[in-house]
Formats: C-alpha cells, structure tokens, sequence
C-alpha cells in the first residue's frame, strides 16, 4: 500500500518536473517566438488558476 | 606596488554600485508589494493584511533610507571618479539623472511620511493613495536610471563633435534599443526580490511553529507571486538576450564562455569553465552536450559564437560575465523550478507542510537579490573595455586623480558602508525575529480629503476604538 502512494508520488514529481522543464524551454524560444509568448501567456494562466482554485491550505509542517 | 587610478575608480563605483542597488531593488519590490497588500486589507477588512502591511513597511522604510543614502554617492562619484565621462556624458545622462529626482524621488519622500507615520491621520483610503504613489515614484525612478543605464549600453539619439556629444533626438535618448527591455527585466527582478524575501520568512515561521496566520499568508502570497512573475522573467531575459546579442556581440560571447569564431557542433552548454584570456582558449571546461546548441541557437545542431570574433582590445574579461551570468541564469532556473513546485503542492494541499519546501524557501530568502547583483555585474562587465558603448572607453573616462585619493576614499567607503550595511541587517533581524505585531483593529476612517483634516483622526489607535465601540 505504501509502496503504491509512493510510486504514485513519484509519478506525480517526475510529471511535474517534466511538465516544468517543457514550460521553460518553450518560454525561452526554443521553438519559436510564437511558442515562446503562447507558453508564458499558458503558465502565467495555468499557476493563477490553480493559485485561485486551491487556495494555499493543509496541515503544519 | 604601482596603484593604477583607473582600477581604483573601477573598484570604487563597483563596490558603491553593488551596495547600492540591493536597496532599490528591495524598495521596488516591496512598495508594490505593500500596495498589493493594502488593496486586499481595504477589500477584505481581513486584519491579517494589515499585519503583514505593518511588518514589511519598517523593512521597506529602512532599505529605502539606505538607498537614498548611498545613491546620492553615486551621482557624486561621477565626477569625482569618472570627470571625463561625466564631461562627455553630461549632456545625455545629466537631465535624466536630475528628472529622476523631479520626477520619481519627490514623488516617493513626499508620500513616504504619509505611509509611515500617516494612517491614522489620513484613514486608509488616503493612504492606500500614499502608498501608491510611493511605488509608483519607485518605478518612475528605476524607469530614469535603467534609461540613462541602458543609454551607455546601446547609445542613440546623439552626436559626437570631437569631445563633445550633443543630443540629436531625446526620444532616442530615452528610449534606446535596450531600454524597453532592460526595464521590465529589472523591475520584474524586484519584484521576485520581495516575493523570494516576503515567503523566506513567511516559511521561516511555519519551520519554527509561530505566526502562523502571518506566515500561511505570506508564503502563499509570496509564491503565488515569484511563480507568475518568474515565467515573465524568463521570457523577458530571453528577449533582451537578443537584444544584447544584435547589440553587444562580445558581451553574450563572454557569457557562453565560446572562443573560437563558431563552436563545435553540436555545441555544449557550459556549467563551469577556467578561462585562459590571453591564449584565449578554456582551460577546463564543464557542460552539457547538445543543450548550448538548443538554448543558444534554438536547434539540435547550431554552432555558437565565440569570443575570438572581438578584436582582444574591445573584449570583456570572459570570467567575470560568464559567471556572473551562470549565477543569474542558475537562480533563475532555481527559481522556476521553485514555482512549478508550489504549484505542485498547492495542488497537493502540501505547500505548508512541506518541510523540505520551506527550507527551500527559507534559502532563497535573498536569491532574488543575489540575482540582481549577478544580472547587473553581466551588464556592467560584459560591456568592457567601453564605458559608453563604441563611444568612450571606461580607461579614457577616469578622473586625473591621484592613486592615493581613490585608495584612501575607497577605505572610507568600504568602512561606512559596513556599519550601514550591519545596522541593516541586525535591525531587519531584529524585526523578523520579533515577528509581527498584533495589527490593531483602528483606522476605519472613511479616506476622504474632509476627514484628513479632521482632529479625531489625528489621533492615537485607542480613541479610534472607543469612537467606534461608542
């Protein structure tokens, strides 16, 4: 069980962190210009969606 | 030992132009901040803005004084240090150093005492305009300097006759080729500044287990903010990397660490190297294949070009930009991955229990600072020999002073500077470590010109209470 959440963690980082690297390679033009302001203009809307969506909350650390 | 003045005014204006741009940095950032907190107390009534409001204004207030300070340094040094840029400049640089305090700083020291000290005279709508104004006069202010800055990278508008320069066009002056890139590059560099200061110390709290309202809030704020704004940054860094690139070729040749007139194919991207100049070949040399080919010319296979296509007496010193370059693009990165993760654990319902985060965060606290210093030491250094770009070089532009007076100066400033520089951080220190202060439920005045003249709201926290519990 525990194995299993932390597959599904693991999963979920390397997700992100693949899901950022492409962020910043299309921001800083590798594929083009046209890309470049599409990427920024999709992160900028994507993080203040998720920022308004889930409102910063959980437990203490 | 020979002391040459020409190194000597160098490492003065460096030393004084380092220490100060922290301040206006931190200025910049944190007096929009300040407004976009006040914006969300007058619109929440929620107390917790206004104790965040109060803690970052006495930081803000003391990084400001201290900027003043050390900034009137700076237009002395002009022409104590550098009479003959001063002398050929002038004429460019002299208006808009002197409309930035017309312009901005009037702006900012006149509303500043309302700020600090005025809220219960004014009432919070009056000075939530104070507090406007005050961030706005930051930007008018860093909108003169870069201008007058981006001016001696990419110079326009003018002509030279002989020793003299006359201004052709002041449109082209102000608005030169590098400015409407160099502007929103820096003021979005402030801005990370204080969202990297404001949730260091919101995740500083919530490690030690104390204001935690304050803390949740400004770490989630601070956040928020850094991940937006670092997506914007990037592609503004990468634009003015264009920029430069069409302007000053030997400046972006030095900060990719290339010699040869085209790289190898496909080209690395460089982590670390240890530059011979006057071979000009590396001695050692660190990267990542493949990866300078696509950052650098956007295809699996483009060759890069190096630093052997600038004359040697028109080079920078390669070590200097490059790593001062790989530290700004290193923290930038750093960044960028700091915002994809709050967003990951926001989305996880993690972002304040993640210890590992906040301690991260707790890092980062003055990496936005770190990276200003590194972004301007690329500007700066990477346009060696010149001071005025293909106009006058840095070495022709020193004062005729004597060794001895620049040492002895230098001395001096390196010993004010860090008293200034201690009383600074023990002060912000102290602030942080007594944390926020219980924000008083006052200043409901109605923010209208009629009641700021008003006795009653000239009053103390306490009789606003009782006027309003009566």
């Amino acid at each position: 069980m525990n194995s299993k959440k932390d597959l599904s963690h693991f999963a979920g980082l390397a997700g992100t962190t693949l899901l950022g690297a492409f962020f910043f390679f299309l921001i800083i033009g590798v594929f083009g210009l046209r890309f470049a302001i599409t990427g920024v203009l999709a992160f900028i809307v994507g993080a203040l969606a998720i920022c308004h969506r889930f409102p910063a909350g959980g437990t203490e650390p | 030992m020979r002391l040459d003045p020409s190194i000597l005014a160098r490492i003065q204006f460096a030393f004084t132009v380092s220490f100060h741009i922290v301040f206006p940095t931190m200025s910049i950032g944190l007096a929009s901040f300040l407004a976009v907190i006040e914006a969300l107390w007058l619109k929440t009534k929620d107390s917790i803005y206004l104790e965040i409001y109060k803690f970052w204004l006495s930081i803000f207030a003391m990084g400001f004084g201290v900027g003043v300070v050390t900034g009137i340094v700076l237009s002395f040094e002009f022409g104590l240090g550098f009479a003959r840029f001063a002398e050929i400049a002038g004429p460019a640089i002299g208006p808009m150093i002197a409309l930035e305090v017309l312009t901005a700083f009037f702006l900012e020291a006149g509303f500043l005492g309302i700020m600090m000290f005025g809220l219960h005279r004014v009432g919070p709508k009056l000075h939530f305009i104070a507090t406007c104004m005050v961030a706005v006069g930051t930007l008018i202010s860093a909108s003169w300097i870069l201008s007058a800055n981006s001016w001696m990278q990419t110079p326009a508008g003018v002509a030279i006759h002989g020793d003299h320069l006359t201004v052709l066009n002041w449109r082209d002056v102000i608005v030169n080729p590098s400015w409407p890139y160099r502007l929103p590059h820096m003021i979005s560099a402030a801005y990370l500044t204080a969202s990297f200061m404001v949730a260091g110390v919101g995740a500083w709290y919530l490690l030690r287990g104390i204001h935690q309202g304050f803390a949740r809030r400004t770490v989630a704020l601070g956040t928020a903010f850094a991940t937006v704004l670092i997506a914007g940054q990037v592609f503004i860094g990468d634009i003015l990397y264009g920029t430069m690139l069409k302007y000053q070729p030997p400046k972006m040749q030095a900060a990719e660490g290339f010699w040869e007139e085209k790289s190898q194919s496909p080209a690395p991207y460089y982590w670390f190297i240890i530059p011979d100049q006057p071979n000009q070949r590396n001695r050692l040399e660190l990267g990542m294949p493949y990866l300078g080919s696509i950052w650098l010319t956007h295809s699996l296979r483009g060759r890069v070009e190096g630093l052997k296509n600038t004359p040697r007496d028109r080079q920078p010193r390669m070590a200097m930009v490059f790593y001062a370059f790989r530290i700004m693009y290193g923290l930038a990165i750093l960044m960028f991955g700091i915002g994809v993760a709050s967003l990951w654990l926001r989305f996880r319902g993690r972002l304040f229990a993640s210890r590992w985060f906040l301690w991260t965060l707790v890092f980062m606290t003055p990496s936005g600072i770190i990276a200003t210093l590194a972004g301007w030491y690329v500007a700066e250094t990477g346009r060696q020999p010149w001071v005025i770009y293909g106009i006058l070089r840095t070495v022709d532009a020193v004062s005729p002073v004597p060794a001895r007076a620049l040492l002895s100066t230098l001395i001096g400033f390196i010993c004010v500077y860090s008293v200034f520089f201690s009383a600074f951080l023990i002060f912000t220190l102290r602030i942080i470590r007594l944390g926020p202060a219980e924000a008083p439920p006052h200043a409901e005045a109605s923010g209208s010109l009629k009641n700021a003249f008003r006795p009653q709201v000239l009053d103390s926290p306490a009789r606003v209470v009782s006027t309003q519990s009566s």
